[in-house]
């Protein structure tokens, strides 16, 4: 699905690389707080999910390809995690729903397609 | 070998991550497979981060050979006092303000492990940490599989370089005095555009140059040599010419092609990534494993109607097999030695000349065969529906695929597959050859006709599609050479002596662009110098 269409659904945010939204695709999301985790099961089609809002999640997206970033509970980025986005080519999103709401809704966006994380 | 080194300063975590980012640039770019680069950007990701967190220098040394990265991170950390409790998912010392930033859940470790195929850990407490991993790289993606079907024949080439035109991969060159033609196989697709190019002789497709005993083989022959002897000689007769010659059994492609046609169909019902695009043209599954690998998910996972055939006959002994392009030749004669096919391979045309006599000769006599052929046809078999590459029943489930023939056609739709423009088609059937199989520069007959005359052809037995047992691989094809550091060092090479030639793309030279020349010459791929370029010498 394309993350413009995610997002408006979502009821999210863009605010890097709004022009990207369109074309760039995700089958899956990933949510979590820790780098090594959201680093593991990113790839070229995730949408991380994250509490997280510093430039770390930036280069985790860079590094493994991920199209774009979904901060939770309405938090706004830090200003060199825009600039780091921004750079990179990073959709950057923020949903005002907290991590169940919004996973829920993602789950419901992206059907059966989506990567659960593991307990 | 290439090796580079990058130094980590401890706490600075603006920059955490930048060795690594520069690390996978240069990975994508000397033409690391992904799925290797992902594992090793994992491990030297939570590697640098850990000199980051822990310590207050470190150092990443990086060695890429042709079949392994190998990584060794050093640094001046506090060391770890039990390693074996240090590698238990879940266990860290981070910090708690590197806690606060995400990091130090306690997986860097296990996740280096798990992504690594060799890891190696040594500390001692108060003087540092020494982590070691390797991750192997795949050393020539298979290429193996895609060696060239097309034969050089280097006395007939005549230098007129129209096959260097026409090459839709720059796989070809020409070079002068004597005219040599060269495939660079890395580059070559197995399309037939060269040999259709090709006038004088001096490109066919590598196979048996004479006719094996025919007596008691079965015979599989292209539906579409069928139709190649002419209006008055229909597909009964070429079948009883060959019957006469001596064949056993005759099967034709058709109904492989269609089993394929069928199963993509179905494919696009639960579809991995759309549009789903048919293998049944492997010059087309070679071009988008080396240009579009990022389409490769969207290939239907069957082999190619004449894989199929092949897989299915390797059980029936000693057959015949009609190729009617490279890509099929190469698909039959170049497999891997187990499973190779007790099979002789032959073009079309050493075929059709034993069928022309034997059919010519009918003619005269009979001289209505192919209007009572049709009428017999009507009243058995008749088909139902216009011909695709063969007579199709209609199966549709999906809607039509979308079906483009030609090779330069073919590209500019993957492009657009590839840049989400056909959001609208769900199946693709993809062919090099113009009318598809039909259309191949090794049948006689124009594409347009024999392919009109087969639509009322009478239908043949049925066959099934053949799942494959590999998956579509990518192909390293541009990567500039085997051994990927002197890749990088030849990738400035080749720009900077790129923008000292003149940029026409005559190909006097004997290759297709300035760019290839470029190329050419830092990779001493064949006897060529700055010299050669014409238009430079004439000043």
């Amino acid at each position: 699905m394309k993350l413009s269409e995610l997002a408006d659904k979502l009821g999210a945010q863009i605010v890097a690389n709004v022009e990207r939204a369109g074309d760039a695709q995700v089958e899956r999301f990933h949510v979590s707080d820790r780098i090594s985790d959201l680093l593991n099961f990113a790839s070229d089609e995730t949408l991380l999910v994250t509490g997280l809002v510093n430039m770390h999640l930036a280069r985790v997206a860079e590094l493994m390809d991920a199209p774009g970033i979904c901060l939770l509970d309405g938090l706004a980025p830090d200003a060199p995690l825009l600039e780091a986005a921004l750079r990179r080519g990073i959709v950057l999103m923020i949903s005002e729903s907290g991590c169940e709401e919004t996973a829920g809704l993602l789950r419901a966006c992206l059907h059966e397609e989506v990567c659960e994380e593991p307990d | 070998m290439k090796s580079c080194s990058y130094q980590i300063s401890g706490g600075d975590y603006a920059n955490a991550g930048a060795a690594s980012s520069d690390l996978k640039a240069v990975l994508k770019r000397i033409g690391v497979e992904p799925a290797a680069i992902r594992r090793t950007i994992i491990a030297a990701y939570e590697a640098e981060t850990n000199v980051v967190i822990h310590a207050s220098r470190g150092e990443m040394r990086v060695t890429i050979g042709p079949g392994q990265i190998d990584v060794e991170v050093d640094d001046d950390g506090p060391g770890i006092p039990d390693i074996a409790q240090a590698m238990k998912e879940g266990f860290s010392t981070a910090s708690a303000a590197a806690r606060e930033l995400g990091f130090g859940a306690g997986m860097g470790l296990p996740n280096i492990r798990k992504s690594s195929d060799r890891f190696t850990l040594e500390s001692t407490v108060g003087q540092g940490t020494r982590l070691r991993f390797t991750v192997h790289l795949k050393a020539h993606p298979v290429v193996a599989a895609v060696s060239s079907g097309v034969k050089i024949s280097a006395e007939r080439c005549t230098g007129c370089l129209r096959c260097l035109r026409v090459c839709p991969t720059q796989a070809l060159r020409v070079r002068r005095g004597p005219n040599v033609p060269a495939i660079l196989e890395h580059l070559c697709i197995n399309c037939a555009e060269c040999i259709a190019a090709c006038e004088p002789g001096a490109l066919a497709v590598s196979a048996a140059a004479a006719l094996p005993d025919p007596k008691g083989r079965s015979l599989l022959i292209p539906s579409s040599f069928l139709y190649q002897f002419g209006a008055g000689v229909g597909p009964e007769s070429v079948r009883r010419a060959l019957s006469e010659l001596g064949f056993a059994e005759v099967r034709e492609l058709g109904p492989w092609h269609e089993a394929l046609r069928r199963a993509t169909e179905e494919c696009a019902a639960h579809p991995k990534a759309l549009p789903v695009i048919s293998p049944a043209c492997l010059a087309v599954v070679n071009l988008i494993e080396m240009r579009f690998p990022s389409l490769i998910r969207n290939l239907a996972p069957f082999l190619s109607p004449i894989e199929g055939a092949g897989r299915d006959w390797a059980a029936a002994g000693k057959s015949v097999m009609v190729a009617s392009c490279p890509s099929e030749c190469a698909a039959l004669l170049l497999r891997p030695a187990t499973e190779r096919l007790e099979a002789d391979i032959i073009p079309p045309a050493l075929l059709a000349q034993k069928v022309m006599p034997l059919v010519a000769a009918k003619r005269g006599a009979e001289s209505s065969t192919a209007s009572l052929e049709l009428k017999n046809s009507d009243s058995r078999t008749r088909t139902t529906t216009r011909t695709r590459m063969t007579t199709r029943t209609s199966t549709s489930t999906t809607g039509d695929p979308l079906e483009v023939t030609g090779i330069r056609h073919v590209m500019r739709v993957l492009e657009e597959v590839e840049n989400g423009l056909l959001p609208d088609v769900r199946v693709l059937e993809l062919f090099a050859c113009d009318q598809g199989c039909f259309g191949s520069p090794l049948l006689k007959e124009d594409a347009f006709i024999s392919r009109h005359r087969a639509r009322s052809g009478p239908a043949a037995k049925e066959a099934r599609a053949v799942r494959r047992e590999k998956p579509f691989t990518a192909r390293a094809g541009l990567r500039l050479d085997e051994d990927m550091a002197k890749a990088i060092a030849k990738l400035s090479e080749i720009e900077k002596l790129r923008r000292t030639l003149p940029g026409k793309d005559c190909a006097l030279c004997g290759a297709p662009t300035c760019d290839a020349l470029a190329e050419d010459i830092i990779l001493g791929r064949t006897a060529c110098s700055i010299s050669d370029c014409r238009m430079m010498t004439q000043k």
